[in-house]
C-alpha cells in the first residue's frame, strides 16, 4: 500500500510540469513607420521533468513564431520569438499564441501579443456614396492627424468634375473635414479624392478615398 | 477439490515480484493519466466541444454532450482502476475510450485534417496528431498488460 | 460478465456529474447549433441566398490565385489601397458581402469585414468556417 501511495506521488507530480512565463503578455506601442513588431516570451521549465514544446499557434497568418528547440530539461529556460506583420493593420490589436506542451498538453498557453498601431493620418469613412435618385445632400469625411505626425493636409481634390470637395481645417494641422456633393446623382458615377499632404518634404504622401453613385 | 481457493491464489502469486511492480506501475500511470486528462477537460468543457468538432466525425449536439460525459467517464474508470471493487469495469472502459481516441486521431490523420488553421503555414508547427497517436499506441499495450494480469 | 457489470455502473455513475456540468458548468459549451458569432453566417445559409452575394477573399494574393470560391474578389488588408477601389467598382448596395478566408480559426475575414462596416458598406457577414467549409461542401 505504501508501495502505491509513493508511486501514486511520482507519477502525478510529474504529470504537472510546467513552463513558467516570464512576461506572457506584452504591449507595443508602433510608430507609422513601423511595419512589424518582434515580442520575445521567455519560460523556464519549473517542473521535474523534460517538457517538449509540442505546437505554438498563432491565430493568423501575420503572427509567425520562432522556437530554438523543442525539448527542454527541468530548470531550462527558452525563449518563444513572435513576429506580427501588421501589413495594413492600424488601430489596436492583439494577437494570441497558443502554445501546448506534453506533458500537461491539455493545458495550453495563450500568450498574448498586443499592438497600438498608430495611424498617422485617419480617414474615416475612407468610402462615401449615393443611390441615384437620393437627396444629394454632402456627406462629410474626417481626417485626423496624429498628435507625432509633422504632416498636414495640403490639399483634397476630386478627379471628376461631377464629384465636388470642399476642406475644412477644424483644429489646425490636426483635424479636418472634407465635404463631398455630387452636383448630380441621376446617374452611376463614381470618383477618386486624392488627400494631398505635405509630408514627407520631399516626397509628399498622397492618401485616397473613394466615391461612389450606385443605381 | 480446492478449485476456489486454489484459482485464487494461484493467480496472485504466479507472477514474480519484478512483473508485479511492473503491473503496478502500468496500472498507476494509466489510471492517472486518464484522472488527469478528464480533470483538464471538465474544467472547460465548451473548449473540448470545440476540439471534439474540429474532428468532424459527431454533429455539433453530440459534441456537446461528448464534451460534459466524456470527461466525468475517464476521471471516474482512470481512478477506479485502482480499486479492487471495480478494477474490471475500470479497465474495460479505459480500454474501450483508448480504442475510441484513437480511431478518432487515425481518421482525423488519413483524412488530413488540419486541426489547425490553415493560414498559418510559414509559422512553427509541430507533429499535431503524431504524437497523440503514438502516446495512445503506448497506453493500449498498457491496457494489454493490465488484461494479461487478470487472466 | 463482471467486468461489463462494474463498465456499466461507471458508465452510469458518471452520468451525476455530467447533468451538473451541462447545466451549471460556467464554461459548459453553448447546444444550439453551433452559435454563430455576430455577423457570421454558415456556408448552407449563404448559398440558399442565390444569385445576390458578392464573395470576397481576405487571403493573401498567393492563396487567391491558386484558388477560390467562383466569383469571388480579392479583399485583403495588406494590399487594402490598392484593393478596395476595385472592390468598390463591383459592389453594389443591394449585394450580401461575405466575407471568407482560410478556416474557422483565421480572422482576416472579420478583420477585413469590419474595415468594410467601417466604410459604410452593409450588410456584410463573415464565412463561418472558410474556405475550407467551401471545399467541403457537399
Amino acid at each position: 500500500m505504501r508501495t502505491l501511495l509513493f508511486l501514486l506521488c511520482a507519477f502525478t507530480s510529474s504529470a504537472f510540469g510546467q513552463l513558467a512565463w516570464d512576461n506572457p503578455e506584452q504591449t507595443f506601442n508602433s510608430k507609422p513607420q513601423d511595419e512589424s513588431v518582434v515580442a520575445k516570451y521567455r519560460f523556464t521549465n519549473k517542473g521535474n521533468e523534460t517538457i517538449k514544446i509540442e505546437n505554438v499557434a498563432t491565430s493568423c497568418g501575420c503572427t509567425t513564431t520562432a522556437l530554438a528547440k523543442k525539448e527542454y530539461a527541468p530548470g531550462e529556460s527558452g525563449e518563444i520569438e513572435a513576429k506580427f506583420t501588421f501589413a495594413g493593420r492600424t488601430g489596436r490589436q492583439e494577437k494570441a499564441i497558443t502554445v501546448t506542451t506534453s506533458p500537461a498538453s491539455q493545458q495550453p498557453t495563450v500568450l498574448r501579443l498586443n499592438v497600438n498601431i498608430e495611424e498617422p493620418i485617419k480617414i474615416q469613412p475612407q468610402f462615401v456614396f449615393w443611390r441615384v435618385g437620393e437627396q444629394p445632400d454632402p456627406k462629410t469625411i474626417h481626417i485626423a492627424v496624429a498628435d507625432d505626425s509633422p504632416a498636414k493636409i495640403a490639399s483634397v481634390e476630386s478627379d471628376n468634375p461631377g464629384v465636388k470637395v470642399q476642406l475644412t481645417e477644424l483644429k489646425p494641422g490636426k483635424e479636418y473635414e472634407v465635404q463631398v456633393t455630387p452636383a448630380s446623382v441621376s446617374q452611376p458615377g463614381a470618383a477618386t479624392l486624392l488627400i494631398r499632404t505635405d509630408y514627407p518634404h520631399d516626397n509628399p504622401q498622397t492618401k485616397y478615398a473613394y466615391v461612389r453613385i450606385n443605381k | 477439490m480446492e478449485e476456489q481457493k486454489v484459482i485464487s491464489t494461484s493467480r496472485r502469486t504466479r507472477w514474480p515480484d519484478l512483473v508485479r511492480l511492473g503491473f503496478v506501475l502500468v496500472r498507476v500511470t494509466l489510471g492517472a493519466l486518464f484522472v488527469l486528462a478528464g480533470a483538464t477537460k471538465a474544467y472547460d468543457p465548451g473548449a473540448f466541444a470545440i476540439e471534439i468538432q474540429r474532428y468532424q466525425l459527431v454533429p455539433w449536439i453530440l459534441a456537446a454532450l461528448i464534451s460534459v460525459y466524456l470527461p466525468w467517464l475517464e476521471m471516474l474508470s482512470g481512478a477506479l482502476l485502482l480499486l479492487k471493487r471495480f478494477e474490471r469495469g475500470a479497465l474495460l472502459l479505459t480500454t474501450l475510450l483508448l480504442v475510441i481516441f484513437t480511431l478518432a486521431l487515425a481518421s482525423a490523420m488519413f483524412r488530413g485534417l488540419s486541426i489547425d488553421c490553415g493560414c498559418f503555414g510559414k509559422a512553427f508547427t509541430a507533429t499535431g496528431t503524431t504524437v497523440p497517436l503514438l502516446r495512445n499506441l503506448l497506453l493500449l499495450l498498457f491496457t494489454g498488460v493490465l488484461w494479461m494480469e487478470s487472466r | 460478465m463482471r467486468a461489463l457489470r462494474q463498465a456499466l455502473l461507471i458508465f452510469l455513475a458518471a452520468l451525476v456529474p455530467a447533468g451538473l456540468t451541462a447545466a451549471f458548468h460556467p464554461r459548459r459549451p453553448a447546444w444550439s447549433e453551433d452559435t454563430l458569432l455576430p455577423g457570421e453566417e454558415k456556408l448552407q445559409t449563404v448559398l440558399a441566398w442565390g444569385s445576390g452575394v458578392l464573395w470576397i477573399d481576405a487571403r493573401s494574393s498567393k492563396e487567391y490565385e491558386a484558388e477560390h470560391v467562383p466569383g469571388a474578389i480579392l479583399l485583403n488588408l495588406e494590399d487594402w489601397e490598392q484593393l478596395f477601389p476595385r472592390f468598390l467598382d463591383q459592389w453594389h448596395p443591394e449585394e450580401k458581402v461575405v466575407v471568407y478566408c482560410s478556416s474557422t480559426a483565421c480572422e482576416l475575414s472579420h478583420e477585413v469585414a469590419e474595415r468594410l462596416k467601417a466604410n459604410g458598406i452593409s450588410p456584410v457577414y463573415v464565412l463561418k468556417g472558410g474556405w475550407e467549409a467551401w471545399k467541403n461542401r457537399k
